[in-house]
């Protein structure tokens, strides 16, 4: 049985620290935007953080930049996966959402029209995490939990994907502006219309949407709304951590989330950064509770 | 003139009476508000309910009674507005009821149904006030029912009637402690003693001079005038539709032998060149309506033979297009809905909000900003759902609508509690039809209603003291909730000075402001600039919804 190497990209949130510990690695994105001289900038989507602090790639957005962000490229992928396949290893894909983003699809059609004619041997698995940030992650971890386990690639893809609409998101965001520049969050219309002090409550649904399905007037009662879904929806919180992520939210917010959270008797709360992608199009002091519950089954319209 | 009966006929006078004699004293019973604010409409409304009974029945010649007050509280059941209107409505048709079969009553009978017309108003009130219009109503009816007997005239009945309204109308400062404080009478017994002083007087021999308003009269007052279409560029093609009516002078002409020929002629003259003329005269009036593109010279020839009384000058283009997209209004059917929302409100902005946020139809209210139910009745015909949300959006108005839909058969209609544009606005932002299921759907426009707190502020325009503030005129004066809780001069900080009146402003988080007509653009700036420094931990949010009377309306949730 061939090793396993292990990826997700740019949008599953994982820590350096992390992906270290548990032998993972990601393929990246890419953000791009235009500063107040109308100059093109173009980074990589990193979850290290090298170039923009997550201070300053929020700040940014905060002075009026509109960030657009483009799916892994072609080169992206021979640079991280070539290396492994040339070893003779497999690769499995945990891929963001393939209702946000097409690199999973890439993934998919490179292995079967390049690599696998030149790594006959080696097989590529890619699975549709439905999902992103600390949901892809939370899912990343457990497909290391079994290759450690000593899984192969077939019976860890199996389980991901069974198991995948488990891994629930429940969000909502400061206002509204950013989500109506970028239309990434499906909801009826009347749900909207830039509704002045109506927090949306975000979940990823059955297809991998990110999908608002309720609203709160408020964004203190959006946040106790956010702990109060997660109390409904969690299976057996003392066996799991919960992962709080935000895209730099006032202290005094972040505070009364993981109060609320850490009421519900999660095994730990771990308090994480939103990664460059999904933040760019849900803006700054967006939050995303990410935890493993009841089946999603809802659809967005 | 002693009448020993009743008939269908006696009672249309004795009513027409009343009512002229309420609308001769439309201000006075206006002006009786608690709030030194410019929107009392008591006796707006009551006349107008009563003149919706007296249009139904105006041009009927009907000497049955049973029949005659079938048509005439139905009337008034439409016309209603106001809460002060829906009573009386409430009062007419429990009398009207007692009235059925009966070709004619005598004093007893016509006791007992004035009864029946006691159990009818207070029924249809939820938790009935006493020093109200229902205290001087039960009151005056109960003491002219003990006295009268068989061989009593009907004129013993109204005039023992009046004698206890007057008195018991008296007596409402003392049983309602807001009314104390603010030393007025009850508006609504106020507005009932004057109807009963006009049937009184009709009894003695008295009938008021005064006119009346129909309600077909009224929409054509109600309905805009769209000056765009005539511009700039625009060629006048069709003239002027000019009316007038000229008092004949002696100085002028003799008066007696003039000849309306005369004008007929000068109006066909070529400069002038009039069209669809009619011309009649009167004693030594004229009345004249003329199609012409020189108005002026009309005007300035027939000063020849006397002087004017009134005139109307209207540019037909403007007509001709009002006429035109009526009817269109009339034949515009809305889709088919499973829900929709008729809500009331004033102010073109708020309008458009209310709109955009997903309200079916907004009902204006004409003149005051109360709707009667027929207009309620009007925008559920008009929308088309099987479950209609109405918010009245005022506590005067409530009652009205209620009765709306109480009387409407083609749709579920439900009443949200909204007592406030403000509650309104927050309710629709909350809107979510998602669910499909009307208890959870009301529910959550309930919490959302509950959730906020309203703030008015508006300026005084009398001295006075209210819930215990001591209010000049002139003050700008901050209302939370119904309550007043703040007076003052500083209008650049007074959403401030009032904010901070609300207790646990603390645990707010969302402040809407809806700005009125009368907001300066400086004062917008200055008192915005002082929330957000004094509220750094509240988000604020501003509208312009243009209605009168309130400067800021707000919603604190």
């Amino acid at each position: 049985m061939n090793k396993i190497a292990l990826f997700g990209d740019s949008t599953c949130d994982l820590t350096p620290e992390l992906r270290k510990a548990r032998d993972i690695d990601y393929v990246r994105m890419l953000v791009n935007w235009k500063d107040k001289d109308k100059k093109d900038h173009e980074i990589y989507a990193s979850l290290d953080w090298e170039v923009l602090s997550p201070k300053e790639y929020y700040d940014l957005m905060r002075n009026g930049a509109v960030i657009f962000t483009s799916q892994v490229t072609e080169q992206e992928f021979d640079e991280k996966f070539l290396p492994h396949l040339k070893k003779g290893e497999d690769i499995l894909y945990i891929a963001c959402s393939s209702a946000l983003s097409a690199s999973g699809n890439l993934a998919v059609r490179l292995a079967k029209e390049k690599y696998a004619a030149q790594f006959p041997n080696s097989r590529i698995v890619v699975v549709d995490s439905l999902c992103s940030c600390m949901g892809q992650g939370s899912m990343i971890l457990r497909a290391a939990d079994l290759r450690d386990a000593g899984k192969s690639i077939d019976e860890i893809a199996e389980y991901i994907t069974k198991e995948r609409l488990h891994f629930n998101q429940a969000a909502t965001v400061e206002d509204l502006s950013t989500l109506a520049k970028h239309g990434r969050v499906k909801a009826a219309k009347a749900f909207f219309g830039n509704i002045f002090g109506v927090k949306p409550i975000i979940i990823s649904d059955g297809r991998g949407n990110n999908y608002a399905v309720e609203k709160a007037k408020g964004r203190r009662n959006a946040l106790v709304r956010l702990a109060e879904i997660v109390k409904e929806r969690v299976i057996k919180p003392e066996d799991q951590i919960c992962y709080v992520s935000h895209a730099d939210a006032k202290p005094e917010d972040v505070e009364l989330v993981v109060s609320k959270i850490k009421e519900i008797g999660f095994k730990d709360v771990v308090v994480g950064n939103l990664g460059p992608i999904i933040s760019a199009s849900c803006g700054p002091a967006t939050f995303g509770i990410y935890y493993y519950g009841q089946e999603e089954t809802r659809i967005g319209e | 003139m002693i009448l020993n009966k009743l008939n269908g006929e006696q009672f249309k006078e004795l009513v027409t009476n009343g009512a002229r004699n309420l609308r001769l004293n439309i201000e006075e019973v206006d002006s009786l508000n608690v709030f030194p604010v410019p929107d009392g409409d008591t006796g707006t409304n009551m006349t107008r309910t009563i003149e919706g009974g007296i249009d139904a029945v105006k041009s009927m010649n009907e000497k049955n009674l049973g029949v005659l007050g079938k048509a005439l509280s139905k009337g008034m059941l439409l016309g209603a507005r106001g809460n002060s209107g829906v009573i009386l409505s409430q009062i007419f048709r429990g009398i009207c009821r007692g009235f059925e079969g009966k070709e004619e009553v005598n004093a007893l009978e016509l006791a007992e149904a004035y009864k029946i017309g006691v159990k009818q108003a207070y029924g249809a009130v939820v938790t009935p006030v006493e020093g109200t219009i229902l205290t001087v109503f039960r009151e005056a009816t109960e003491s002219a029912s003990k006295i009268v007997t068989k061989d009593s005239t009907i004129n013993e009945f109204f005039e023992e009637h009046l004698k206890q309204a007057s008195i018991s109308l008296k007596k409402t400062i003392d049983l309602l402690p807001v009314l104390k404080e603010a030393g007025v009478i009850d508006s609504g017994g106020a507005g009932y003693v004057y109807i009963v002083k006009g049937i009184v007087k009709y009894l003695d021999g008295e009938k008021i001079e005064q006119e009346l308003s129909s309600t077909s009269d009224n929409k054509q007052e109600a309905a805009p005038i769209d000056f765009s279409a005539f511009g700039a560029d625009d060629i006048l093609q069709f003239g002027y539709c000019t009316e007038f009516i000229l008092r004949l002078q002696n100085s002028k002409v003799n008066v007696e032998e003039f000849d309306v020929q005369t004008i007929i002629d000068n109006l066909n003259e070529e400069d002038i060149a009039g069209d669809s003329i009619v011309a009649l005269k009167d004693g030594d009036v004229i009345k004249v309506h003329v199609h012409t593109k020189e108005p002026g010279l009309v005007l300035h020839k027939m000063r020849k033979y006397g002087e004017f009384l009134t005139t109307k000058i209207e540019n037909m283009a403007l007509q001709h297009n009002e006429n035109l997209s009526e009817e269109e209004h009339s034949q515009k059917k809305m889709e088919h809905k499973k829900y929709a929302i008729v809500a009331v409100a004033q102010g073109a902005g708020i309008k458009e909000q209310f709109e955009a946020f997903g309200v079916d139809v907004v009902v204006s209210g004409n003149q005051t900003m109360n709707p009667s139910t027929e207009d309620f009745i009007r925008a559920f015909k008009q929308v088309d759902a099987d479950n209609i949300i109405v918010f009245p959006n005022n506590k005067n108005i409530i009652m009205a609508a209620k009765q709306a839909a109480q009387l409407y058969k083609g749709a579920n209609v439900k009443i949200a509690p909204s007592n406030s544009i403000p509650q309104c606005y927050s309710a629709l932002t909350m809107l979510d039809f998602s669910s499909d299921d009307l208890t959870l759907i009301m529910g959550n426009f309930n919490e959302a209603i509950r959730n906020v707190v309203t703030v008015e502020i508006t300026t005084a325009i009398r001295s006075t003291r209210v819930h215990g503030v001591i209010i000049h005129k002139n003050d700008h004066m901050g209302i939370v909730n119904g309550k007043i809780v703040f007076s003052g001069r500083m209008k650049n900080r007074i959403v401030y000075d009032v904010l901070r009146k609300i207790k646990d402003i603390k645990d707010k988080q969302v402040v809407t402001i809806i700005y009125g007509k009368d907001v300066t653009e400086d004062e917008k700036v200055k008192n915005m600039q002082m929330l957000k420094a004094r509220f750094p931990y509240l988000e604020f949010g501003a509208i312009d919804g243009g209605q009168a009377v309130y400067k800021y309306l707000i919603a604190v949730e």
